[in-house]
């Protein structure tokens, strides 16, 4: 068990400094994951609408995609859905963490943290898969 | 001499909030730092392979006469440009977060809070520089819309 000294108990303390900067981190965190919310629920509402006409466009300009058709959409959707996890986390964290440092709440500031771990864990995995995508690109180039 | 260091230790723990980075946070703390370096590095190296794609460009065109067949690469200055422009703002952007990596990492390992602090501040301008260059897009994507619609209705008027 660890030991309580003053000197620990003063150690890893969150002063106001750093309580400051990371309120104003949440505030822009806040603001990019309901935008990030918005341009889901956009792109969403753009498949519902005009999907069997940009498949329509598609298949035109690249005859025999209707086959891939399905694939594509379920891939699109996986996606989709990955992200909407991953921007509801970054809300998670900023509604969390605030409300734990206006609360003096340290339980909910560590669910606030588990949510930022969270959302770059979502977003380290899918920048691991853009590089290899990248890389693949390359690989094809020479 | 008690009373005198008494105010003196109550004003410095008036600085601090009633938060601390315990051992659930620690352990939070280290994979956000782990997950956030992976995610700036993959990021770096993809400018990078991007870089290298734009300037050696891509096989775009292909003849093919009298059993001759010959290819071409195309270095498109367009593409380079964008790549060029992105590369630099996304390796900007990324450099605040591998910061944030870094003294966040830093501050677990030797229990220093004021590095971890450090790291926040880091975080902050990542997240501010990524919602200003998003207002920035959202800007410009309402007026390609609307340019795009008073085109649309002058071609109407038009016809």
């Amino acid at each position: 068990m660890e030991e309580k000294t003053p000197e620990s108990l003063l150690d890893m303390h969150l002063d106001y400094d750093g309580g400051n900067r990371l309120r104003e981190t949440v505030r822009w965190s806040r603001f990019l994951s309901i935008s990030g919310m918005i341009c889901l629920g956009l792109c969403a509402l753009v498949l519902v609408i005009a999907g069997p006409k940009i498949i329509a466009i598609c298949d035109e300009s690249y005859p025999g995609l209707e086959n891939f058709i399905v694939p594509i959409l379920i891939l699109f959707l996986l996606l989709m859905s990955v992200l909407g996890v991953s921007v509801f986390m970054l809300y998670r964290f900023s509604i969390m963490t605030r409300n734990g440092i206006e609360r003096q709440d340290q339980a909910m500031f560590n669910r606030g943290l588990k949510g930022l771990k969270v959302y770059f864990l979502i977003s380290g995995v899918l920048a691991i898969l853009g590089l290899l995508f990248n890389i693949l690109t390359l690989t094809s180039l020479f | 001499m008690e009373n005198q260091s008494q105010p003196e230790v109550a004003n410095q723990l008036d600085n601090f909030f009633n938060l601390s980075f315990d051992t659930d946070a620690r352990q939070q703390l280290r994979q956000i730092a782990l997950w956030s370096k992976i995610v700036s590095l993959s990021a770096f190296a993809g400018y990078i392979v991007s870089l290298v794609v734009a300037i050696f460009g891509h096989k775009n065109y292909s003849l093919e006469a009298e059993g001759f067949s010959f290819g071409g690469y195309i270095r498109s200055g367009n593409s380079l440009v964008s790549v060029l422009i992105t590369a630099v703002f996304g390796g900007i952007i990324n450099y605040f977060l591998y910061r944030f990596a870094v003294a966040v990492d830093e501050g677990i390992q030797s229990s220093d809070a004021l590095k971890v602090n450090m790291g926040f501040d880091s975080l902050r301008i990542y997240f501010k520089i990524l919602g200003i260059v998003l207002v920035v897009a959202f800007c410009i994507a309402i007026l390609a819309i609307l340019i795009a619609f008073i085109m649309g209705l002058s071609a109407a008027s038009r016809g």
